[in-house]
């Protein structure tokens, strides 16, 4: 893997929201072709990675880049290349999905030219023909799930940054998506954080487990499972074993783990970690 | 396309898809229609002008601009689509002009909805298009300065009517600047009539453009606007 | 850890800084620029007479200045409405005349309130405090400001100047700026306006009236009259701007008359009367003529001594009529009623009997006999404060007929030609109707109608421009200049003791529709007097900038009720309609699109 094109370099990436540390010096990079799985506790400071990473947000120190660009100098230019499905999908109610899909290919610039062949795939691809022409509150949920991924790809972006891409689907539409990010990764970085720790277990090539703002595991699954034997080949095992409160965090000294962060957190960010926040 | 215009296009497609704009625009018109038309007539000889219509302009404009610009930021907020917009490559300052044009193209498009005003005017005598011209061009001048106000308004919170009622007040408040300077003394009178929208609007819908007038729009305007960026790119800390 | 959290605390008080500080500077810059701009500026004017923007003959007055003028505005600050934008106005304007005035012009405006030395300086140019009503948020206070300027035009030989002691706002800044420099920086001597005495007018009756009081001993109390009614004529009408002057016509004018006014004569002017006047007239020079066709007679019966005097009306026959139809308008002998919209007259009525005696009072009565002149020709330079005229009969007792002017044939086609210009000023409402020789009409009689009227509106005030020839077989002009008017009342009854319009039992008859104040009737007539002599002896240039600043007013004579009413329903309830049809059809557009949409992706699927 170390031979394909490094398309995410994370190096001692720290973040303070106020006064409360979410990042403690986040380092891991990812590769073209591969998709990893983002996996931690609520708060661990994952939605925080991929905030700085989509330049959402700015780090406190340390530097991450994007097909080798750095996010805070040149963040336009790493924002063309990437596409990002928030937590909460972030969806126009009032819009037709074909125009919302337009109007993101256009905003990510996509030439008019192209747009309409890009929203057509991006509409097979996530099997949105049935409401194409629907306005986007009259969809289920696991349609507007859908519709949030399309517009993530909607511009073959090389990097495709999901924040729990299946929650509130049902079994079908899981499996769906699965075998489309599965075929997305073949050729693009996927970088996906989630909570079903068997979703990664079928979808993922790799896996960065972070707790309390520090990577805690960084590997594939025989790496992990060989350097902690303790976890059985069992992902659910070794999760417990790596983010329980009470276990040993490497790189924390003072880490005294579950602080309420929602209190330091400015009131219109929902940016937060937050231990509330994040299921939805 | 230019993401600016995307952004304007998208917002000003959405207001034209909403029934509520709709009733709000008609009734803004059924309003300043009926006061401008139904007094018009009542004197023994009244000047062929819109004269009234201008006086009253910049107090509806108060209300208007306001009505318009409160969503701008705020639903993208509430609605947590702005997460979306800063993640484009789109800058912070972008995202704002985008949300501004497209408030002032509405404004623009509702104004042309009151052009029959002078066109029946000048079928019923020597209409002056001059002064209609500059009315025009200042109440596009002042409702951009109020629009502007609004979107740093709309930047600053998630709510709706919080954003509407800041803006009223806001708008009231620069309107009546000019009132106030009639109450005190000296430099701060000065500054205060410099600062109020009225008198800069006289001017205009007399029927002069002039620089100095311009460029306290634009002052207003520029300010605002890079204020709303500024407030957007805090998020980012 | 702390290194990292103070180095976020750093950035996030940089960054703010660093925001506050472009926010800062950017305001910073904004506020120097706005500055820079209050003396670095330029406008686009774009009313149609460009009455924003120095006209050609005020611009060439300063370029031309030999001397230095200096303005001196005297100007309280904080003026609440309308008097705020004076100073902008003001301003403006005075900056436009140093702008074009080689560094010969200057101006400084002051506001006096704040030291007793710019006080007493004011008061030394005659510029006094005046009174104005302010609207504070509890109540109406008045104020005193200063709203005045002086002109001083610095020569060799000593300071002239002219002083405005109250400017308002509307007023026509500049023609009054322009013509006061010019007053005092030519060596021209100022018009003069000789008004017409000795012909039976309305100065005649005035003047004998007073003279019949006496007056000093040794002195001929008729010659005071004239002199002080001169003097009042010339500082109250023309702020001392012409010069006025007593003429006879029976001997030429003399050279030094710029203009001639006869208001209401009524006695023969005989052959030489006329042939003076068309002489005056032939030189190019500005005759006003307010002549009725009729006037009022009291024979003189002489049998009984003590027998009450009794009044007639019969034709006035001063041979001026005939001058004027040779110049091409005929004063006809009609009547014109107005039984829609009449004006209310004191009228004298026989209420009761004593015995076989008559008892008579005044009544307020609706007179059709007294039509409204609501038709005023806006392009007309004669009326641009003029806004409502009522034609009252001076002799309440005896009303005369208002009457009507019209074009002659020979006229006609000389406007045709393109060789004279005749120029409806004042016309008649769209309601009256006109009636021939009627001239002892009586309200019951003007009640009904009669088969022989024609419907209005008409013409009662009318100028005349371009090549005349004489009346006498005396030559042509090319400018002549004339203004005739069918009545001389409804201007002499503002000079008069009797006014009909300050009666106030005339006054609480009027119907609400004309609520104007009985102020505004007689301002307008003042008015008209004023701007029809200054048209008669001032040059074109000044005229073109008196024109200016006009207002349009609705023009009456095209809007019936029914047009009216469209053109409310259109533009109030029309437009909000047509913008919501608008809306549905986009709304249908959009369910199109929407199903086009479906059915491709059906397809593909």
């Amino acid at each position: 893997m170390s031979k394909a094109e490094t398309t995410i370099e994370v190096r001692d990436l720290t973040k303070y929201y106020g006064d409360f540390q979410a990042l403690r010096g986040i380092s891991f990079d990812v590769h073209r072709g591969e998709i990893v799985g983002f996996l931690g506790p609520n708060g661990a400071g994952k939605s925080t990675t991929m905030k700085i990473l989509t330049c959402y947000m700015a780090a406190t120190t340390g530097t991450a880049k994007v097909m080798n660009i750095d996010v805070t100098t040149d963040s336009i230019a790493v924002r063309a290349r990437i596409g990002y499905l928030p937590e909460s999908v972030p969806l126009y109610d009032q819009m037709v999905v074909f125009d919302y899909l337009d109007h993101l290919a256009e905003l990510r610039g996509v030439p008019s030219s192209k747009r309409e062949a890009a929203v057509t795939h991006a509409v097979e691809v996530c099997g949105l023909g049935p409401v194409v022409a629907k306005k986007i509150d009259e969809l289920s949920k696991g349609y507007r799930q859908r519709v949030g991924l399309a517009q993530a790809l909607v511009h073959s972006p090389d990097v495709l940054i999901l924040d729990e891409p299946t929650s509130g689907l049902d079994p079908n539409q899981i499996i769906d998506i699965r075998e489309l990010i599965r075929s997305i990764g073949k050729e693009k970085t996927v970088l996906l954080s989630t909570h079903i720790l068997q979703e990664i277990e079928v979808l993922c090539d790799r896996v960065i487990l972070i707790n309390g703002g520090t990577v805690v595991a960084d590997g594939n699954f025989d790496e992990l499972y060989a350097a902690h034997p303790a976890a059985e080949r069992n992902l659910e095992k070794l999760f417990r074993l790596l983010t329980a409160s009470n276990a040993p965090t490497p790189v924390a000294p003072k880490a005294a783990a579950p602080v309420d962060a929602s209190k330091y957190l400015p009131p219109e960010s929902n940016a937060a970690p937050s231990t509330e926040s994040s299921e939805s | 396309m230019n993401p600016i215009l995307s952004i304007a296009k998208r917002e000003l497609r959405a207001s034209f898809t909403s029934v509520t704009a709709y009733i709000v625009i008609a009734l803004f018109l059924l309003i300043a229609g009926g006061l401008f038309w139904l007094e018009i007539f009542n004197a023994a000889s009244t000047e062929l002008s819109m004269r009234t219509f201008f006086t009253r302009a910049p107090f509806f404009l108060a209300f208007f601009a306001p009505a318009i610009s409160m969503g701008l930021l705020a639903e993208e907020q509430r609605s947590k689509t702005l997460e979306l917009l800063m993640t484009l490559p789109v800058t912070d300052m972008q995202v704002v002009i985008g949300k501004f044009l497209a408030a002032l193209t509405l404004l623009a498009i509702v104004l042309g909805a009151t052009l029959p005003y002078p066109i029946s005017l000048a079928s019923i005598g020597n209409l002056d298009w001059g002064p209609i011209i500059g009315g025009y061009v200042g109440l596009l001048f002042l409702g951009s300065a109020y629009l502007a106000v609004g979107v740093l308004v709309s930047s600053l919170t998630r709510d709706q009517m919080v954003a509407i009622l800041v803006s009223f007040f806001c708008c009231f408040l620069l309107n009546t600047f000019g009132e106030l300077a009639s109450h005190t003394e000296g430099t701060v009178a000065e500054v205060l009539r410099f600062i109020s929208t009225s008198g800069h609007f006289e001017n205009v819908s007399r029927g002069v453009i002039d620089t100095r007038d311009l460029l306290y729009y634009f002052t207003i305007v520029l300010l605002s606007l890079s204020g709303a960026s500024i407030v957007l790119s805090r998020r980012r800390w | 850890m702390t290194t990292e959290l103070q180095t976020q605390r750093n950035r996030v008080a940089k960054t703010g800084l660093g925001n506050g500080l472009f926010l800062l500077i950017l305001a910073g810059v904004a506020v120097m620029l706005n500055l820079v701009s209050t003396d670095l500026y330029g406008r686009l004017d774009l009313t149609g007479d460009h009455r924003f923007t120095l006209a050609p003959a005020s611009k060439k007055l300063v370029s031309d200045l030999k001397s230095p003028v200096e303005v001196k505005v005297f100007l309280s600050s904080e003026l609440p409405p309308p008097y705020d934008s004076i100073q902008r106005e003001l301003s403006d304007l005075l900056s436009e005349f140093a702008a074009n005035g080689d560094g010969n012009f200057r101006f400084t405006i002051v506001d006096p309130g704040a030291s007793e030395e710019d006080k007493a300086k004011a008061a030394n140019y005659g510029i006094r405090p005046v009174t104005v009503g302010e609207q504070s948020s509890e109540a109406l206070s008045v104020r005193e400001v200063f709203m005045g300027l002086a002109i001083v035009y610095q020569k060799p030989s000593g300071d002239v100047q002219e002083v405005i002691p109250q400017v308002f706002p509307g007023m026509n800044y500049e023609y009054e700026l322009t013509r006061r420099i010019r007053k005092i920086s030519s060596e021209a001597k100022v018009p003069t306006v000789g008004f017409v005495i000795g012909d039976g007018s309305f100065f005649d009756t005035i003047i004998s009236e007073a003279a019949k009081q006496g007056g000093a001993e040794g002195q001929d109390p008729a010659a005071a009259v004239k002199t002080q009614l001169a003097g009042q004529l010339k500082s109250q009408l023309f702020d001392d701007l012409f010069s006025v002057e007593w003429v006879t016509l029976d001997q030429p004018v003399a050279d030094t008359i710029d203009g001639l006014v006869l208001l209401g004569p009524t006695k023969d002017l005989g052959a030489a009367g006329a042939k003076n006047l068309d002489a005056f007239v032939m030189k190019g020079k500005g005759v006003a003529i307010f002549q009725s066709p009729y006037r009022t007679n009291t024979p003189d019966i002489g049998v009984i001594p003590g027998m009450p005097k009794f009044t007639v009306p019969e034709e006035n026959k001063t041979g001026l009529e005939g001058i004027i139809e040779s110049y091409g308008v005929t004063l006809n002998k009609d009547t014109l009623i107005d039984r829609k919209s009449p004006q209310v007259s004191v009228v004298e009525k026989v209420v009761a009997y004593m015995g076989n005696e008559p008892l008579k009072a005044s009544v307020p009565t609706l007179d059709p006999r007294l039509p409204l002149m609501t038709n005023i020709n806006r392009k007309s330079l004669l009326v641009p404060n003029v806004n409502l005229l009522a034609f009252m009969p001076a002799d309440r007792a005896t009303p005369l007929p208002i009457s009507s002017l019209s074009r002659t044939a020979a006229a006609s086609a000389a406007q045709t030609a393109g060789t004279l210009n005749i120029t409806e000023v004042i016309s008649s409402a769209e309601t009256t109707v006109r009636r021939n020789n009627a001239m002892g009409l009586s309200v019951e009689d003007a009640t009904e109608e009669k088969p022989d009227e024609v419907a209005g509106p008409f013409p009662v005030i009318v100028t005349i421009e371009g090549k005349l020839a004489s009346s006498v077989g005396n030559g042509s002009t090319d400018k002549a200049r004339l203004v005739i008017a069918s009545n001389g009342d409804f201007i002499s009854n503002v000079f008069n003791r009797n006014d009909p319009l300050a009666d106030p039992r005339t006054l609480r008859g009027m119907p609400p529709a004309l609520g104007q104040s009985v102020q505004e009737y007689r301002e307008s007539a003042v008015n008209f007097l004023k701007n029809a002599t200054e048209w008669l002896v001032s040059d074109a240039d000044l005229i073109a900038i008196r024109g200016r600043g006009a207002v349009a007013y609705i023009d009456g004579s095209r809007l019936d009720s029914s047009k009216k009413f469209t053109m409310q329903a259109f533009n109030i309830v029309g437009i909000p309609i047509l913008f919501s049809l608008a809306g549905l059809v986009a709304w249908q557009l959009r369910k199109g699109r929407r199903a086009a949409l479906a059915a491709r992706f059906k397809k593909a699927a």
